[in-house]
């Protein structure tokens, strides 16, 4: 019962952004050998509440970035114990870019960020990414969820291209495509063929639960 | 900037120093006498300005050009000042390589040849003169400018990047939180001999420049001013279409986030280094007014616009605390001389809308990006002109009903009453449809009524 006050403990104050508090509440725990995967449930907790003061205009972009980097380094004092212990159970893997022609990577890291936080592994191919690429790494780890970020008006071909490198592969029906950035939209989403459109981050984030976790 | 023992003009012991002084001196009398009016008025910038003095002609092809251009500020200004104008003014706003796709040439050649460029934008602007207002595109035809300098916070097409995508700007960690101190403390002297150097490898902590680099930058600004200017000339007095010839900067604070930290960087000192980054907006607000005085003297630029490109990443509160107070500095000093600055917010800024009654009443003009200008016009009406917001995403994969129908909303929401300008987001993006450019100019001079 101890454990669970510290871990709830630990969860608010990660919402709270207070990160001296996670950090000691984090330290107390590792102290008092709570099981690894119970202070990175309460972490993703923390940040699960992050996300739905995001959504419902609470919090903002600064907000979501700070509470990403405690949660970054709090689990990385956590990793090292979970994988002694058999480790966290990934909830599936996205595979990551920012389509050719652009070379922004604000959005597309803040996607990553909170799509770890939630319990999904990410690759991510970078910036400037070749449309074939996508559907070769795609291909190869077999991932089923494919998220394409721009911010630039014209690298909507490159993410129309990309949509289509999965068609000439003969992959599309096996990956569900999701699309994000700054000049984005739904209706973008239809003309170049893919399969969702995430307004910010907390959307990409319900994507792949839907998709990957089935929730 | 903070530091007088650093400030070149308090040393007085050599010769190089005091030519110095004389020269900011003679800037800050051209400065201190500036008023955007008197430009308007006379044609003429007086002041320390040859370039312009030497390359802007004030005459008019002839009288209906100069009628024309006339009828088009007017209305423009009646808008801004809060005014009803005939019918709702339509501008371009922000334009970079869209009159390269619209002529067909490559973004390449329009950054990195002049003779193209001009080319490319003279025939843009020629079959484009309905417009109340167009933005100066030619201005990124800085490709031998970068090539020189070897800046790393900007990328441009045909030098490193493929020929037909957008020029970036490079956001990086190029400030340490821990050097926010001697920043602070040692001020311009530390921009120049510690930042300056991770800016541009060329750049010498100690030389600077180099005499020989030096001689080769100033010759290509005054090459460009000299472009630029030309341009301007053929637009405004031959085709009657006025020119947005306004010195374009940021806020200190997106200053602090673009070049110094990174958004990322400067999104944990928000909460780790608070006091830090309030005291380098602070330091960087005369910095940034220094920028704008000397766009302004000393190349015959007449308005300014300043871009609030990362504002949209902070909450209300921080806003409040980080960025409004210069971005409130820097605009009473231009409103001072008689501008009307343009403030972009780029991105959905909607949660910091009320925060923009703290800036002069009809003094500025508001363009809105993404955020939601409806509810703009309710929290601003009688604030501020309004303008923007028909989607880049539609302009470039839309349809001319789609554009038409959100002009239809924007006439019949944001304009009643006056203060709104009709113009995409940002401006008219790179690979815009024409047909779709066409049918927000032609919807506005048609159903443009307040």
């Amino acid at each position: 019962m101890a454990d669970n006050k510290g871990l709830i403990e630990l969860s608010v104050a990660l919402t709270g952004l207070r990160e001296d508090e996670v950090c000691k509440k984090l330290e107390i725990l590792l102290a008092e050998n709570v099981q690894p995967l119970k202070i990175i449930n309460a972490l993703s907790k923390g940040m699960e509440e992050v996300g739905r003061l995001y959504k419902e205009g609470e919090y903002f972009l600064s907000e979501l970035v700070f509470s990403g980097e405690i949660f970054k380094n709090s689990t990385a004092k956590v990793k090292p114990l979970l994988a002694k212990s058999g480790g966290r159970v990934s909830r599936g893997i996205v595979l990551m870019g920012t389509v050719k022609g652009d070379i922004h990577d604000l959005g597309k890291n803040i996607v990553i960020t909170l799509l770890e936080c939630a319990g999904f592994e990410v690759l991510d191919l970078g910036v400037d990414v070749p449309a074939e690429r996508f559907a070769q790494s795609a291909n190869e780890h077999g991932i089923g969820l494919v998220g394409l970020s721009a911010l630039l008006t014209t690298a909507f071909d490159s993410m129309r291209d990309a949509v289509r490198a999965f068609s000439d592969a003969g992959t599309r029906e096996r990956v569900k495509i999701m699309i994000g950035g700054g000049s984005t939209s739904d209706n973008l989403k239809d003309l170049i063929g893919a399969d969702f459109y995430g307004r910010d981050a907390t959307d990409a984030v319900n994507i792949a639960k839907k998709i990957l976790a089935g929730c | 900037m903070s530091n007088p023992k650093s400030n070149p003009d308090k040393s007085g012991e050599n010769p190089k120093s005091s030519r110095l002084k004389d020269f900011r001196a003679e800037f800050d009398t051209a400065w201190e006498k500036f008023r955007a009016t008197e430009v308007r008025r006379d044609r003429l910038l007086k002041g320390a300005n040859f370039i312009y003095k030497t390359t802007r002609r004030a005459k008019f092809k002839d009288e209906a050009t100069e009628r024309r251009f006339n009828e088009k500020e007017n209305r423009l200004y009646t808008a801004m000042s809060l005014g009803v104008p005939d019918r709702v003014p339509v501008i371009t706003n922000g334009l970079s390589f869209y009159p390269a796709h619209y002529a067909g040439i490559t973004f390449a050649d329009f950054c990195n040849d002049r003779r193209k460029c001009r080319a490319a934008y003279l025939k843009f602007a020629r079959e484009n003169t309905e417009f109340d207002m167009m933005f100066p595109a030619h201005m990124v035809n800085i490709g031998r400018l970068v090539r020189l300098s070897q800046v790393d916070f900007i990328k441009l097409p045909g030098i490193h990047l493929e020929e037909n995508v957008s020029y970036q700007f490079v956001e990086k960690e190029r400030l340490k939180p821990e050097e926010y101190p001697r920043l602070i403390e040692e001020g311009y002297e530390f921009f120049r001999r510690v930042l300056m150097p991770r800016i541009s490898p060329l750049y010498h902590s100690k030389k600077g420049w180099g005499v020989k680099l030096l001689v080769l930058l100033i010759g290509e600004l005054i090459s460009f001013a000299r472009f630029y200017n030309g341009i301007l000339n053929t637009v405004e007095r031959e085709y009657g279409l006025p020119v947005d010839s306004s010195a374009m900067f940021f806020e200190p604070y997106d200053l602090a986030a673009i070049l110094f930290r990174g958004l990322t960087g400067i999104s944990m000192d928000l909460f780790r280094y608070p006091k830090e980054v309030e005291d380098v907006t602070d330091m960087l607000a005369p910095l940034v007014t220094t920028i704008y005085k000397n766009l302004i003297v000393g190349t015959g630029l007449r308005g300014a616009v300043i871009l609030c490109e990362r504002a949209f990443s902070l909450s209300p509160k921080q806003f409040a605390r980080f960025s409004l107070p210069t971005l409130k500095r820097v605009s009473e000093e231009l409103i001072a001389r008689g501008m009307m600055p343009i403030i972009t917010l780029e991105g959905n800024c909607t949660h910091l809308f009320e925060s923009m009654l703290d800036l002069p009443r009809g003094k500025f003009l508001l363009n809105i990006d993404t955020g939601d200008i409806f509810k703009a016009k309710k929290i601003l009406d009688g604030h501020v002109c309004l303008a923007g917001n028909v989607p880049m995403n539609m302009m470039v994969a839309g349809t001319v009903k789609d554009i038409r129908e959100y002009c239809k909303r924007l006439i019949a929401e944001v304009a009643p009453g006056g203060g709104y300008v009709m113009s995409g987001a940002l401006g008219i993006p790179d690979n815009a449809k024409p047909e779709n450019v066409r049918a927000m100019v032609e919807y506005t001079i048609e159903n443009g009524k307040y």
